[in-house]
Formats: C-alpha cells, sequence, structure tokens
C-alpha cells in the first residue's frame, strides 16, 4: 500500500481541525498510521484512493467528516482558454493524451514534494507502472502554444530532466535511469512519441521523461498536467487525481483543448448515480432515513439529495474508484462512522461442521502421535535440490513456479519423505529415538496440477528398521479399515531390497523402506532411519470422506454438497 | 514441606525415634544393619539438612583380653579350681600343681567368693555341688558373646572392673564415638519416613519427550473449531488454482499488479482447461469487460497460479451451490511470491469464512467477527474501514493482545462486492472475512518470527511450542 508523509502543522492549516480531533479522525478515512511523531504522520492509503497522496486531499477528506464542508469539492474549471494540443499524428502504440492547465497557485517546496511523490504513486498504481497512463507536470510559463503529440524520430532531441545537455531520444533510452527503467514499454521501431510545444522543443517524451527546460519548481505559478496512455478513460482518471489535488491546493485550473487521434478535451464532469435507501439500512443494519443518508454520503466529499427512499448523488470525477451502488453504500457508512455501529451476533441457523478430509486428517495424526511420531509442518514450496536423490519424481515432473523470489521455493513437492529426512538433519544434535510425520499436499503435473494428501512418517534411532515403519504403516491402515501388505519395489530413498511398495485394498497406496546409507551420510545423520509414505485420499475408510468422484459442470448447478473433495484438504 | 529424605537417611531417622535417645553411629549401625560407613555418611547428611545433631565423644569399649578368651573358653581359674573339688576335698600340694600360676588368684577368688576352705593340708568345696556364677563370671560371658562394647554397655561394673584388674582379662580401648540426636524437624521427618515404601517424591525423574501435534496445527485445529461452532461447515479446494478462480472470478483486473509474477507464483507451463461452465465464463467476462476494458483475454484467466487466498474456495463453493442461505468456511495454505522474512512467509495458512443471505448485514459481520475473538480468548476488538479489492464495504479488525500489550492487525472482512456475485448467479449477499493464522499460532506461542513455526527444533516442537 503506498504510504503519504504528512505534516500534522500542515494537516491542522489546510483542514481547520485541531491536531488531536485530526489524528484521531484518519483512521475514519481508510487511512492507516504507520507511525507519527510530534511533527508529523506516517499514513498508508489504500489505491483506490489516489486523491490521499497529498496533504492537500487528506485535508479535504478530513473537513467533510468533521462537517466543516461536506458535499463534492469545488473543481474550479475555466472553459476555453488558450491552451491546445494537437494529436492527430499520436503514436499508435500509445495513441490516448489529455492535458489540463492550472494557474494561479504557489505550490512552495512541500507542495512540489508532494506532488511528485504522489505522480510516482499514480505510476505504480493505476498506471500500471506506466503502462496505462504517465503523468507529466511542466512549467506552462516555459512553453508555446499549441502543443502538439506525435510519433517523432528517435533522432530527435531534448534536454531530460535532470540535465541542461541536449541528446537524442535515443541516447535519453540508453543513458538515462528512466530510459533503462521504461524503454521497454516503446515499441520497436524508428519512431517514438513525444510532445513537442509550438517551438519545435519536445517538452516531453512519454512514458519515459521530461524535458527540463519545462521542469516544475518550488515558484512555479503555472503548470501544465498531461497524461498518456492507452486508453482515452485511464489517461483521464489519472488526470482527475491531479486536477482535484491541484485545485485543492488553490490552483485555478483551465481547459486544454485536445483533439486528434481519438482525443478529446477532458471535461472532468461528475456522475449521476442513485442508492436506494433501503440498500444502505439493509447492508450496514441500521436505521436511517434517506435524509441522513444523503448527508453522510455529503461528509464523504459527494454530493448527494434524497428524493422519497432515493438519494442521487453527483460523484467528482476523480472519485473514479465509485462503480457502483455498493460503493455509495459505503461512504454512506464513512460518512456516518463505523464507530456508530455496533456488532450484533445474528442467530446461528445451523450446525457447522468440519470437512471429512479435516476430521479424516485429525484421526490419522491422533494416531501418529500415539506411536511415538512428532508432527513436523513444511512448506509445500521447496528448491529442487533438496529433492534431488530423494525423490522418485524426475525434476521435469515436478510443477515448478516461474519468477520465484528465493532458489528454496521453486519446486512442488512429489513426496514428503525428502522434507522429514530434511528435520532430522537439521536436529542431529537432539536426544534419539527421533519419531516424526507430517501430513501435507504431495504435487505432480497435470491439467489440472494432480494433488494428493499424504501422510509421511520417519523413525531415526539406532534400532530403526523396516519392520518399525511397516507395523506403524499397518497401525494407520487398520484405523482407516485396510490390511497392510508390502511388495518388494525400488525407491531412491531406500535401500536396494529395504524397500517396498505398501498395497491395501489391492492398490499401491505407498512406500516403505529402510533411508539409503549414502543419503543419511550426506544428511549427516549418523542413526539409522526407516520411513514410510501413505496416499490418504484412496484410504478414507467409514465414516471418512468417499472416494473422489469427477466434477461435473452444470449449466444450473443444483444447490447440494460440492462434489469435489480428495486430494484438496489442508491443515 | 517435608524434607526429602534418602533411604540411608530415612532408616537412621527412624532407629533414632524408636530409640527415642540419642545413638552413637555404632549402635545406629548395629540395629539398622547398615554400615558403619552407610551410617556415618548419612548422619552427615542429616546433619547438614539440619534433621539431627551430632556430638563427639571420646568413648571407651572393652573386650576379652588373652587371658579373658581362654578363661571364657575354659572357665576361670577359681571355677576350674572349685570343680575339681566337687568329688571331695583334694590335698592342697596337688591342687596347686594343676592349677600351676593360676593357683593363687584362684585361691584368692575362690575364698573371696566364699566358695572353698582350705586348712593345713586340703582344700575343699564350701557348699555341696557347684558354686552359682560369680559376677566375674557373668561379665565374662557377657564379653564374649559381643565382642567389643561400650564400657558403659556392661551391666556389673563393679564385677567388670575386679575382672580388669586381673591381666590379661579385659582389654580396654578409647575410641571417638559420635552420638547422633534428631532435631524437631528429625523427628518430624521421621515419622513421614515412617510410612511403608515411601520414596522421595522430591527427587527429579530423568527427562522425557512426549510425541505431540504441531503447535501451528493445534491452532489451526482451534481456530476450525470455533468456525464450527460458529455454525460454519468447512469447504475444501486445490492449492493450484486457475486464474479465472483466483483472480478474474473476484473481480481483479487482468492488468492488476497483484496478478504479475513478482507477487504471484504462477506454474511454468500449466494451465487449466476445465475449471468452469461457460455461461460463468462469459458473465465474468463481460463484467471485466464493462469496468476494466475490452481485454479480457480467457487465455489468462486459465493459467495456473498457486492460490493467493483461500477465497477461491469459498467462491467457487458458493458459485456451484447457489445457496440462499449459507455458513462455510475453507481453510489451508496459500502462497504470495514475497522474499521470506520475520512477517512474511511464502507459503501460510489462511482461513476465510462466508455467510449468505439475503438479509445478512455488516454489523452482523462484526458481531460474528467479535463472537470468534472471544472464542478464541481475545475479548477486545475494534474496527476500521479499509480497502480490498472484491469487497465492499471493507472493513480492518485489530485486537489487543494482553500479552504484547498492544492493538494488533487480525482479520479483514467486507460484502463481495455485486460484480462478484452477480455474474456467478450468487444472490443475496456475501459477508466474507478471514486472514492468516500464522499470526494466531505467534499470539499462541509468543514468537516474534513467523519462521519459527517451520523451524522444526526438535526441542521447540517437543516442548508443544512453549
Amino acid at each position: 500500500m503506498p504510504v503519504v508523509e504528512a505534516e500534522i502543522s500542515s494537516l491542522v492549516r489546510l483542514s481547520g481541525i485541531k491536531r488531536d480531533a485530526l489524528l484521531e479522525s484518519l483512521p475514519h478515512l481508510g487511512l492507516d498510521i504507520e507511525s507519527s511523531d510530534s511533527r508529523g504522520v506516517r499514513v498508508e492509503y489504500s489505491p483506490n484512493r489516489p486523491d490521499y497522496a497529498t496533504e492537500y486531499g487528506i485535508a479535504q477528506g478530513l473537513r467533510g467528516l468533521a462537517g466543516v464542508e461536506a458535499g463534492s469539492p469545488r473543481l474550479p474549471l475555466q472553459r476555453r482558454g488558450a491552451y491546445s494540443l494537437r494529436a492527430a499524428r499520436a503514436p499508435r502504440d500509445r495513441p490516448a493524451i489529455t492535458a489540463i492547465a492550472a494557474r494561479g497557485g504557489l505550490l512552495g517546496e512541500r507542495g512540489v514534494q508532494q506532488l511528485l511523490s504522489m505522480q510516482e504513486d499514480l505510476h505504480a498504481g493505476i498506471g500500471r507502472r506506466r503502462r496505462a497512463s504517465s503523468i507529466g507536470l511542466h512549467n506552462i510559463d516555459a512553453m508555446r502554444f499549441p502543443l502538439e503529440y506525435a510519433a517523432v524520430s528517435r533522432g530527435e532531441t531534448m534536454a531530460p530532466l535532470g540535465s541542461k545537455r541536449v541528446i537524442t531520444l535515443s541516447e535519453v533510452l540508453e543513458t538515462t535511469e528512466q530510459g533503462a527503467e521504461y524503454g521497454g514499454l516503446l515499441a520497436d521501431g524508428e519512431r517514438v512519441p513525444a510532445l513537442t510545444d509550438a517551438q519545435g522543443t519536445v517538452v516531453s517524451f512519454p512514458p519515459i521523461i521530461n524535458s527540463s527546460r519545462t521542469a516544475i519548481t518550488p515558484a512555479t505559478r503555472g503548470i501544465l498536467v498531461e497524461v498518456t496512455g492507452m486508453e482515452r478513460r485511464h489517461v483521464e482518471d489519472a488526470l482527475s487525481v491531479v486536477a482535484a489535488t491541484l485545485a485543492a491546493a488553490g490552483f485555478g485550473l483551465h481547459e486544454v483543448g485536445v483533439s486528434g487521434g481519438g482525443n478529446a478535451t477532458p471535461r472532468l464532469e461528475p456522475r449521476r448515480m442513485q442508492v436506494h435507501a433501503d440498500l444502505v439500512c439493509g447492508t450496514l443494519g441500521v436505521e436511517l432515513s434517506p435524509k441522513e443518508i444523503a448527508e453522510c454520503i455529503r461528509r464523504s466529499r459527494i454530493d448527494a439529495t434524497a428524493s422519497g427512499k432515493k438519494i442521487s448523488c453527483s460523484v467528482p470525477r476523480h472519485r473514479f474508484d465509485i462503480i457502483g451502488e455498493m460503493d455509495l453504500v459505503e461512504e454512506a457508512l464513512l460518512g456516518h462512522g463505523l464507530g456508530r455501529l455496533s456488532p450484533e451476533l445474528p442467530a446461528q441457523e445451523a450446525a457447522g461442521s468440519a470437512s471429512p478430509e479435516s476430521s479424516g486428517i485429525a484421526r490419522v495424526s491422533a494416531c501418529m502421535v500415539g506411536l511415538g511420531h512428532t508432527e513436523v509442518v513444511n512448506a509445500s514450496l521447496v528448491g529442487e535440490p533438496a529433492l534431488r536423490g530423494l525423490a522418485d519424481a524426475e525434476v521435469a515432473s515436478m510443477p515448478a513456479v516461474a519468477s520465484p523470489k528465493s532458489r528454496a521455493h521453486t519446486t512442488l513437492r512429489p513426496s514428503l519423505v525428502p522434507g522429514l529426512l530434511d528435520v532430522l538433519s537439521r536436529n542431529v544434535h537432539e536426544s534419539y529415538p527421533q519419531r516424526l510425520f507430517e501430513v501435507g499436499t504431495a504435487f505432480a503435473r497435470g491439467d489440472p496440477v494432480a494433488e494428493r494428501t499424504v501422510l509421511a512418517a520417519a523413525s531415526a534411532h539406532s534400532a530403526a528398521s523396516f519392520t518399525e515403519a511397516k507395523s506403524a504403516a499397518a497401525a494407520v491402515l487398520r484405523l482407516l479399515g485396510h490390511d497392510i501388505a508390502t511388495r518388494a519395489a525400488p525407491h531412491v530413498a531406500y535401500a536396494a531390497g529395504h524397500s517396498a511398495d505398501i498395497v491395501a485394498g489391492g492398490r499401491v497406496v505407498g512406500t516403505v523402506g529402510d533411508v539409503r546409507a549414502d543419503a543419511l551420510a550426506r544428511l549427516r545423520i549418523r542413526e539409522p532411519v526407516a520411513a514410510f509414505e501413505l496416499d490418504l485420499g484412496p484410504l478414507w475408510a467409514r465414516p471418512g470422506p468417499q472416494p473422489r468422484k469427477k466434477r461435473v459442470y452444470r449449466r444450473r448447478a443444483r444447490p447440494g454438497p460440492r462434489k469435489r473433495v480428495a486430494g484438496a484438504a489442508k491443515g | 514441606m517435608r524434607p526429602a529424605l534418602h533411604d540411608i537417611e530415612r532408616r537412621i531417622l527412624a532407629e533414632l525415634a524408636s530409640a527415642g535417645a540419642a545413638l552413637d553411629e555404632e549402635a545406629i549401625s548395629r540395629s539398622t544393619g547398615l554400615g558403619i560407613d552407610q551410617v556415618r555418611r548419612g548422619t552427615e547428611w542429616l546433619r547438614h539438612k539440619g534433621l539431627a545433631t551430632v556430638e563427639e565423644s571420646l568413648a571407651r569399649t572393652v573386650e576379652l583380653g588373652e587371658a579373658g578368651a581362654a578363661a571364657a573358653r575354659d572357665g576361670l581359674p577359681e571355677r576350674r579350681l572349685a570343680e575339681m573339688l566337687i568329688d571331695g576335698p583334694v590335698p592342697l600340694r596337688d591342687a596347686a600343681s594343676r592349677l600351676g600360676d593360676e593357683f593363687g588368684p584362684a585361691m584368692g577368688a575362690a575364698r573371696a567368693h566364699g566358695w572353698v576352705s582350705a586348712d593345713a593340708k586340703d582344700v575343699s568345696l564350701a557348699g555341696r555341688g557347684p558354686p552359682p556364677p560369680s559376677p566375674e563370671e557373668a561379665v565374662l560371658r557377657e564379653l564374649a558373646g559381643r565382642g567389643t562394647v561400650a564400657e558403659s554397655d556392661v551391666a556389673d561394673q563393679a564385677a567388670l572392673e575386679a575382672l580388669s584388674r586381673r591381666p590379661g582379662m579385659v582389654t580396654v580401648s578409647e575410641v571417638a564415638a559420635r552420638s547422633v540426636t534428631p532435631t524437631r524437624e528429625g523427628a518430624d521427618a521421621a515419622g513421614g519416613a515412617q510410612e511403608a515404601g515411601a520414596i522421595d517424591v522430591e527427587a527429579d525423574a530423568p527427562v522425557v519427550y512426549p510425541a505431540r501435534a504441531h503447535p501451528l496445527r493445534e491452532a489451526i485445529a482451534e481456530v476450525r473449531e470455533a468456525f464450527v461452532t460458529l455454525g460454519f461447515s468447512e469447504v475444501t479446494g486445490d492449492l493450484c488454482q486457475p486464474c479465472f478462480w483466483n483472480f478474474d472470478a473476484l473481480f481483479t483486473p487482468q492488468d492488476h499488479p497483484a496478478r504479475e509474477m513478482q507477487d504471484t507464483f504462477y506454474l511454468e507451463g500449466m494451465s487449466h482447461t476445465r475449471f468452469a461452465g461457460a455461461p460463468a465464463i462469459s458473465a465474468v467476462s463481460a463484467e471485466h469487460k464493462a469496468h476494466w476494458g475490452p481485454t479480457w483475454s480467457p487465455a489468462e484467466s486459465r493459467r495456473s497460479v498457486l492460490r493467493t487466498h483461500t477465497t477461491c474456495a469459498t467462491l467457487r463453493h458458493l458459485a456451484e451451490t447457489r445457496p440462499e442461505r449459507a455458513r462455510a468456511f475453507a481453510l489451508g495454505s496459500v502462497f504470495r511470491n514475497e522474499k521470506v522474512s520475520y512477517k512474511h512467509l511464502v507459503e501460510f495458512n489462511q482461513v476465510e469464512g462466508v455467510v449468505v443471505g439475503a438479509d445478512v448485514t455488516l454489523r452482523g459481520l462484526m458481531g460474528i467477527q467479535a463472537e470468534f475473538y472471544r472464542r478464541m480468548g481475545m475479548e477486545r476488538v475494534k474496527f476500521w474501514p479499509t480497502y480490498f479489492p472484491y469487497t465492499e464495504p471493507s472493513l480492518q479488525s485489530m485486537v489487543y493482545s494482553e500479552s504484547l500489550g498492544r492493538w494488533i492487525e487480525l482479520f479483514g472482512m467486507g460484502i463481495l462486492r455485486p460484480e462478484v456475485t452477480r455474474p456467478l448467479g450468487i444472490r443475496g449477499r456475501v459477508l466474507a472475512w478471514g486472514g492468516g493464522i500464522e499470526r494466531v499460532a505467534m499470539l499462541r506461542s509468543g514468537l516474534s518470527d513467523v519462521r519459527e513455526l517451520y523451524a522444526n527444533r526438535l526441542a521447540w516442537l517437543r516442548g508443544g511450542g512453549a
């Protein structure tokens, strides 16, 4: 979640609300206080509320909650001014552009800082790392109108932000940090997107970097905001947030006439939406009149009026997180105050139950503890080397994940025995006998991936033997209503001649054996180890779960118990 | 509290108690059958524990000398003289020659006892028949039967003294004696010590380790139990899911950052071909296109991921059963492609409950939540508004941890968006809530590093995670 660092004195000044009341209110806006000291407060804001990225936006919200100023914030937009932007030759791979001008305010040092940090958050969030939208902020007095947005040659030149040196756009991609990071968003080919002013100066090379010539400073009094991207709706979303913030910071807004290439002048007009009072009351579980609901929504800085049972709302353009009436229910809740809702335990209508798998696993686990085995918990996602020489499955048949952050989590385990041996290897300094077990999922490639619920056990002590392991496996099988039979079969983890399949109910359900001495030596385990593994899925006997049934899709699913059960239980 | 006693100490105290007086170690050794070294060791222990005092003194012991031993075997000279006279008087000369050097002492003693009389020629018995044993003889017999005895133990001190004066009859030695007296505590302890077969119940016993369930599994079982008692039925789902159920059905746009490989584990080269009915797929696709743009891709929805939350299991259950009213929950492993740290794991457990009904409310959800925490032993709960992509409204709950002395964030909750439920044909409102279970397990075990739960240190597991 993005974070904003706000100065408490600025918030007090901007909102007119006293310090303590203000700090109390922040969480009720959905802002999570990470830390605070006497001067500042660090809050996390939700990615769906980028308008809270600055002190201006937060102060606006606080004023609403406190009832100082309700309803939609004013958007002082002057239509049809002197600014225009032509996009008839907009690049095909980044066709959307929009812009607005802001004048008459003064950001100051702090304001610039906050605006730039908001820009970064917007890029990371709704901008989808600048692919969907990227924002440029310019000193409007350093450019001549009309502007043109077009695909230009990579040989065009500019002085990128942070440098006075004029270089080609190719060089920008090769030599700047931003070029290295975002160059991949550009299509291959000779031409790249550029915003050029009436004098032919490249002022922006979206989505990479702006020109240093038009950079904003704390003294900048006029700002041009331009946003480029893939879709008109998304670029206007981003524009609306910056525009609302500049308005809150005291700037007047001026329309920039945008035309060409499917683009149009942004209207930034509110949307009209309705919500029914019954939906609000029914959802929240409170009794509120339509008038009260409208008042609550206004406290959330959205214009609202009640007529009959309906509340008509006028949602500011920058509140594009409001997509349906449930969003308005939430706005009503925030305006009402969550603190005024008391929890109420609804009557219970039916008995609950654990899944048959969970109950079965609980019985099997209790049996293993009774046999003197201590339970361990290992990850399903393991490093492939940890399985080498200990699992029958070929590496190629094990499902693997893409782009793992650690080599210790690359592969879905095909067996649980290697994990138990790893635990034994890490506990050689503890007293013996050591008897362990784990119930978990083992995986194999397939469509879908085959998931089996497996019990594995290992016993390590000077007298550990195949026979002990077989006896323990037999005890579990008896519990599940099966007799055990073992049949010689080679397995990678077990010593030759000490390795078998476990057969129950006429099918192979597991393996048992003495772990190979060289494997133990490699793991620095000095005691003999015997182990077994049982596939629990096919073994559940009455009164456990029934065997797996094929999932059937119908056009209309009938109510009833879920069909697919086996191989999925966890916990 | 009764002091812990060794068997030796117990027997010494018991002996002292039955004697009702101070005893020296020799006497204790004799009457208890313990070796003298055992007794010495035992009295030393008792002294250290303040259960007995030991007084050292010099004691005189007596035993038969060489002449005494011979006399014990053959009789004192005066007895042999008396026996010689049984059949009548014997001439002095004969008696003197038969007793040799002992004739003088024999005559002296026999006359002193009044056993014999003598004239110029003969010696004869004063009475009829053998005379009764003399006190000296009694002492001689006593010493012969007992070996070395304390001088003070001999009953007839006058006779002993008389005997001692005769050469070689008695050897007197002086030895250091330790006399043992129980203290009051010792006397009390002896009372217990006398119980038949009593043992030292406070001594250390050898350490044994029980087999145990894993503390995390115990926490999971407790959470499951709390859900079941609140009327929830458990449903299950696979860990590998198509993007459709993990993301698309939850209204997560296909270009959402959470879907990127940096956060989510995609299974290399794997996809699901059958995962939902065509109507559900087209309804979900339409919802996405209406809100997120026209580029929804069916190929993207087929890709296999390790589920990032358990909501895919509950949602799929609701989509397939479409209940009008229900309480269900799913519990199990979920995965995030994160860097492992003290607070983040790649794989952890999550629980998620849903309540379905036309009349369910947010206040009801808060009530269920508070009741759940109460059953888990957490009484103080508060709620904050927050944001989750597929619920609206969304709340975060915090509980007060007595052990940590602060509020901590636990489960999140909300009402599933209509954009989620509508395309899947789920009627009514769906309350949903849940979160990570490791956090609960950490609170129970007092851990501050989540990795400890998966370290499988046997010492910790054997201690039950304490």
